[in-house]
């Protein structure tokens, strides 16, 4: 490796919300050591810096535990899930993603506020609009089925209905594309 | 040796219930069969069975919906009864009808008295006729047309839409502006005809600040009626419980004495057998209980008044299904302590309770003194979409609600899921939560307050969190080809523990 500090870029998933941006990217840098089953980094996210020591299970698992340097002590537990990074810490689930440094907003483009995503995995039940309608914002355009519940979905923002990315019967993973709308053409702004 | 019960018995279900159900036929020694999907061929509901056949194919419809199939099942492998857990079959009369045309025993009340109190319009008719008050609702009515707007005026709004049949909170919905009605009458048919086969819908008085109470009955084939005291089930999201306690904080003994009569004389109204539930709301302002609904199978939460009771709910079943006598007294039935259940689901509180699939990677739970737990997972298990998305309930019992609580709590913070997004943080939330804490809750608890539905851990956590995050994607790095910067090729993903060597940083 290069002479300097091991830095990179991941990205926090928040709350996936349709046609909402996905969550904040953040810029790491990481100084120290880590050498059989023991080891002090100095970890700074977004500038800001923590030191903490981080102890091997012993069991080849994922799995460890981390000092701060207050003292205490946190289990930690971590799993690659695709390309997130599922972190298990103080009884919370953190999911990160892995971010291409040289395209840090792929995802922020994917879901530019034009697009109503798939909140979960499940089927495309009805579709309540067509091409050229106008919506208003919290107007439900689709309706979803997923384990045997019907989730409503609603429009993030009012525009017009510019495609339609799914019909009745499709199956969607989570954060697919369900319809694209455009800003109404009648408004200003 | 005595010869047990029954010599074979099928569970007609999957997931948690299916493996609880089964762990009790196994201690009276009774041989079990069970049943499955496709998605589910390796499920621990499978594992466990003595037992297993499919039921070929992959939606609820297809599998655990098929009558046919199940007593085709149990007829070519000699079970000489079926338990149906709860969903699924388990409130259908025909099936229970089915069963006893085969000439099978079924573990649940007969097709009469199930069809009678499973209807949630007639057994408000039978509460009526026990002198028991209810709340008012209109008959049955389709959405269009102007007799369900009229009902709808007379109840004034805000409303419920209620499914006739099932229950679970399925085909259920609140309605606030008239011109709603109507969507929202066709989206609760849709659903409760996907889920139990029957769309009927109604429309009932909304109570805007209740609790909701249940009190658990027996009934064996002789007559002898009891109750087993109450389960407090409200706190609920999308209109289901997710956490249940007992006893319940605002009971006194007096409304646990009426409310328990009021349990019994309803299920006697009916010519009920087998063990039941009878859900009451209490309305907070006027202290006053209407009788909602009854449940005609096991109910999800009935650990929790097995834990104070000291009893095998589903041993009952058995037995007064093989047509013994319910040995219990009224009078002897005494609570000990305090229970808490909290429904572990794969879905995420922080976006709307959306359901998340895919693969357990970690399953760790906690174990201590006063915890059960009853889960239908394992670790390396497929979620998949086609089912509900309830993983595992979780219990706590103590000697007092206090220690029970701070158990539920210890426990959530020790049960590392990964793979796909549980609620157990939300859980502990909730527990954690002052006003429950309190016990001064209602079923609008989530409503009223929704920073519980946004909080991720403190900042010092998240901060850790990050920390450890930039580490582990460094280190994964290091794996995939040294030499590069991060990112800007597909990574190969491994624990940073196995990366060869002393890592350097830098």
């Amino acid at each position: 490796m290069s002479n300097g500090v091991s830095s990179g870029l991941i990205r926090e998933l928040g709350p996936l919300i349709p046609g909402q941006p996905g969550g904040s990217v953040l810029s790491y840098e990481i100084t120290g050591e880590i050498t059989g089953r023991e080891g002090t980094l100095k970890v700074a996210v977004d500038g800001q810096e923590i030191e903490l020591t981080i102890m091997d299970d012993g069991e080849g698992n994922d799995q460890g535990w981390c000092r701060t340097s207050d003292g205490r002590s946190h289990r930690f537990l971590l799993s690659w899930v695709g390309d997130e990074l599922h972190l298990w810490l103080d009884g919370y689930l953190f999911i990160y993603q892995r971010v291409d440094a040289r395209r840090p907003d792929r995802r922020e483009q994917s879901a530019a506020g034009d697009d109503i995503l798939a909140p979960m995995p499940g089927t495309v039940a009805e579709i309540l609009v067509q091409v050229g309608d106008r919506v208003e914002r919290g107007q439900t355009v689709m309706i979803m089925e997923s384990m045997k519940m019907e989730l409503l979905i609603a429009a993030h923002r009012d525009g017009v209905v510019l495609r339609l990315a799914v019909e009745p019967g499709s199956q969607v993973d989570k954060g697919m594309r369900l319809l694209e709308l455009q800003k109404d053409p009648q408004e200003t702004g | 040796m005595v010869s047990p019960i029954f010599s074979k018995v099928l569970v007609a279900n999957r997931g948690e219930i299916a493996v609880r159900v089964q762990q009790t036929l196994q201690a009276m020694g009774v041989g079990t069969i069970a049943v499955y999907s496709e998605p589910d061929s390796s499920a621990p509901h499978v594992a466990l069975a003595d037992e297993a056949y499919p039921l070929q194919g992959f939606t609820a419809e297809e599998t655990y919906l098929d009558i046919g199939k199940h007593i085709a099942i149990a007829r070519r492998h000699g079970a000489e009864a079926i338990h149906p857990g709860y969903g699924f079959l388990s409130e259908s009369p025909q099936f229970s009808r089915a069963c006893l045309e085969a000439g099978i025993v079924f573990i649940g009340p007969s097709p009469e008295s199930m069809a009678a109190l499973g209807d949630k319009v007639r057994s408000k008719e039978l509460a009526i006729q026990a002198a028991v008050p209810v709340v008012p609702s209109s008959p049955v009515c389709e959405p269009d047309g102007e007799e369900a707007a009229s009902f709808g005026a007379d109840l004034k709004y805000p409303l419920l839409v209620k499914a006739a049949a099932g229950g679970g909170g399925r085909g259920m919905r609140l309605v606030t502006d008239p011109k709603d009605l109507t969507l929202s009458m066709e989206s609760a048919q849709r659903e409760a005809a996907a889920a139990f086969g029957d769309g009927r819908v109604f429309l009932e008085s909304y109570i805007p600040r209740p609790r909701h109470v249940e009190f658990q009955v027996l009934a064996d084939n002789h007559g002898h009626v009891i109750h087993l005291m109450e389960r407090e089930c409200s706190i609920q999201r999308r209109h289901q419980k997710i956490i249940e306690e007992t006893p319940s904080p605002v009971l006194t003994p007096e409304l646990r004495r009426q409310m328990g009569q009021a349990a019994v004389a309803v299920t006697r109204a009916a010519g009920y057998q087998n063990a039941g539930t009878a859900e009451f709301l209490i309305d907070e302002e006027s202290g006053q209980f209407y009788f909602l609904e009854m449940n005609t199978r096991l109910q999800v939460e009935h650990p929790i008044t097995e834990a104070v009771l000291g009893l095998d709910l589903v041993e009952w079943q058995v037995r007064i299904a093989a047509g013994e006598p319910l040995t219990l007294e009224q009078e002897d039935q005494r609570t000990s302590g305090h229970a808490v259940e909290c429904r572990i689901y794969a879905e995420d509180p922080y976006n709307n309770f959306a359901p998340s699939a895919g693969k357990i990677t970690h399953w760790l739970p906690p174990s201590g003194p006063g915890l059960r737990l009853d889960s239908g997972v394992a670790q390396g298990q497929e979620i998949s979409t086609y089912y509900d998305p309830m993983l595992a309930k979780l219990i706590a019992w103590g000697p007092d609600r206090q220690t029970s609580l701070r158990r539920m709590e210890l426990a959530l913070s020790h049960f590392p899921v990964l793979g796909l997004v549980t609620n157990i943080p939300f859980l502990r939330e909730v527990i954690r939560h002052p006003h429950f804490q309190n016990g001064q809750y209602d079923t609008n608890f989530l409503e009223n307050t929704p920073a519980i539905t946004q909080s991720r851990g403190s900042e010092e956590t998240r901060q850790l969190a990050n920390a450890l995050a930039a580490w582990a994607s460094s280190a994964s790095d290091d794996v995939t080809s040294p030499g590069q910067t991060a990112g800007g090729r597909e990574p190969v993903h491994d624990s940073p523990w196995r990366a060869a060597g002393p890592r350097q940083f830098p």
